[in-house]
């Protein structure tokens, strides 16, 4: 292929929205250099792309390092998604009512474009304990809160999130049975070693599912014996949580 | 913060693509193509290019004719979020607090000119202050603002300064100050004493005593500040709420790494 061709793949606009795109947790500050090596543009066309997405709050530069991470007003415009979901709302209490009774974290995912975002969560009181953050998003075939909510969607919904992700799922079939059949999904160091989430479909009034409840711990504390028990907590939670969400 | 001679190297499209997004607020949370063209004054053929791009990315989400914010912000927003330790580290010192004195809590940092705040404590009394957090606040008519302020260095300041009289300052209560010139005289009396007293300034009966946060680098980060009402705070009890509020500012300063000596 032409390097000519591939350099006008991305508009200005997609490179700044790949650039916001290359900050993460584990990586939330990056060089001017770094940010063009990743992207593939010119030194200067970064610059002038960091420039831009500062003169709006988008992006914040660290005077004394010279780093750049993701701006602050990022939190508001989260703030804004969280407050006007219904759901978050209503999530709360049960969040914490699970977190308690199963002493695990407890959260709520919903699916969206290929992908599971954490919507709401409440962390375990131990020390040890499954972490993540409101907003943080995995590929929806890697979580099982994913496969929870893609088990009761339409196949051609399920084959055309596995072409974009250019997937195949060996198994994939018999998970959907299993979930369908038993309303909720199980995985033991599946995607992450030593994790053992316990997932559960949600409901909305209409009767269709929108998002998925789980908890989560190291797979020593979740122990096998006490999954059906867990899962039918989790279960009358979403019940609850779907009850909540009609009358409101 | 930007300096003057980068905004000829500003890319319009990647700026106007910024200010739709900084459109979508609590109050307004979805916005149709023509009502961006016309808030933006931009074209509308233009902004229909931007929104179809920004949707593609998961940036906005549409249904039917209207746009609102899509996951990929939240997302975004959840990485600042936890690399924001600040308030994490205010809440357990700024929370007795709350109960204690009875009036509001916030914390506040600088963007552009504007006080966004990051937390917002309160008390269990029905009657609440309305405010967001996440909501942007003019710097110069709040405590946290002018704690700030006070403390950012001189060619910070300077810069602060003059994007202030670039935009104006809108007067929204009796003692709203005047100008630049009036502003700088009031930070140099906090820059001195420590904190920052303000009352009728941004809505009229409503009072502020704030005091700065600095960082390890004692670079000024944020700003705790008690929102009461101008009677409860400015009443005899004020000596009590400087000195509660200078040292919790202090303590939280402490706690991310300044040493004050």
């Amino acid at each position: 292929m032409n390097v000519e061709v591939q350099k006008e793949k991305y508009s200005t606009l997609q490179n700044a929205i790949r650039l916001l795109n290359l900050f993460s947790i584990d990586q939330s500050e990056l060089s001017v250099t770094e940010i063009a090596n990743k992207l593939g543009i010119a030194k200067s066309t970064a610059h002038r792309i960091l420039i831009s997405l500062e003169s709006e709050g988008l992006i914040m530069k660290d005077p004394s390092s010279s780093l750049y991470r993701l701006g602050v007003s990022f939190l508001s415009l989260g703030y804004v998604i969280t407050k006007n979901m219904k759901i978050y709302t209503h999530s709360s209490n049960i969040l914490n009512f699970l977190q308690q009774s199963t002493g695990e974290t407890a959260c709520l995912m919903i699916i969206e474009n290929d992908y599971s975002y954490v919507i709401n969560i409440k962390e375990s009181d131990y020390p040890i304990r499954y972490s993540a953050y409101i907003g943080q998003k995995t590929p929806v075939f890697h979580s099982s809160t994913g496969l929870a909510i893609l088990a009761f969607q339409p196949a051609e919904v399920i084959s055309s999130i596995m072409e974009n992700q250019l997937i195949q799922i060996e198994d994939l079939q018999q998970k959907v049975d299993f979930i369908q059949k038993n309303g909720y999904y199980v995985s033991m160091d599946e995607f992450y070693e030593n994790v053992t989430s316990i997932a559960v479909p949600v409901r909305n009034g209409r009767g269709e599912v929108i998002a998925a409840l789980a908890i989560a711990g190291p797979s020593e504390r979740i122990l096998p014996k006490n999954i059906p028990n867990l899962a039918k907590t989790i279960i009358a939670a979403s019940e609850q949580l779907t009850k909540t969400l009609m009358f409101n | 913060m930007l300096k003057e001679n980068d905004s000829k190297y500003i890319l319009q499209t990647v700026k106007n693509a910024g200010r739709i997004l900084n459109l979508f607020t609590i109050e307004r949370s979805t916005w149709r193509l023509s009502e961006i063209s016309n808030e933006l004054d931009l074209d509308i053929s233009h902004v229909r290019r931007l929104l179809t791009t920004m949707v593609q990315e998961n940036i906005l989400k549409k249904v039917g004719k209207t746009y609102s914010l899509g996951f990929s912000v939240l997302h975004l927003s959840g990485i600042v979020n936890s690399q924001l330790n600040i308030h994490l580290e205010a809440r357990p010192i700024l929370l007795p607090l709350v109960e204690k004195l009875g009036t509001v809590i916030h914390l506040g940092v600088l963007e552009g000119i504007g006080i966004i705040y990051l937390d917002k404590l309160e008390t269990s009394h029905p009657l609440k202050m309305v405010s967001f957090v996440g909501k942007s606040h003019p710097v110069y008519s709040t405590g946290c603002g002018k704690a700030i302020l006070a403390f950012q260095k001189e060619e910070d300041l300077k810069d602060t300064l003059q994007k202030i009289e670039q935009e104006g300052i809108e007067k929204t209560a009796s003692r709203t100050v005047a100008d630049v010139d009036e502003l700088r005289q009031q930070l140099s009396e906090i820059r001195r004493t420590g904190f920052a007293v303000t009352y009728d300034e941004f809505q009229e009966g409503i009072a502020s005593i704030a005091a700065p946060i600095f960082n390890y680098n004692g670079e000024v980060i944020a700003a705790a500040g008690l929102t009461g009402s101008t009677q409860k705070l400015c009443g005899n009890q004020i000596n009590l709420y400087i000195s509660t509020i200078v040292k919790a500012a202090k303590d939280i300063s402490k706690k991310i790494g300044f040493s004050y000596y």
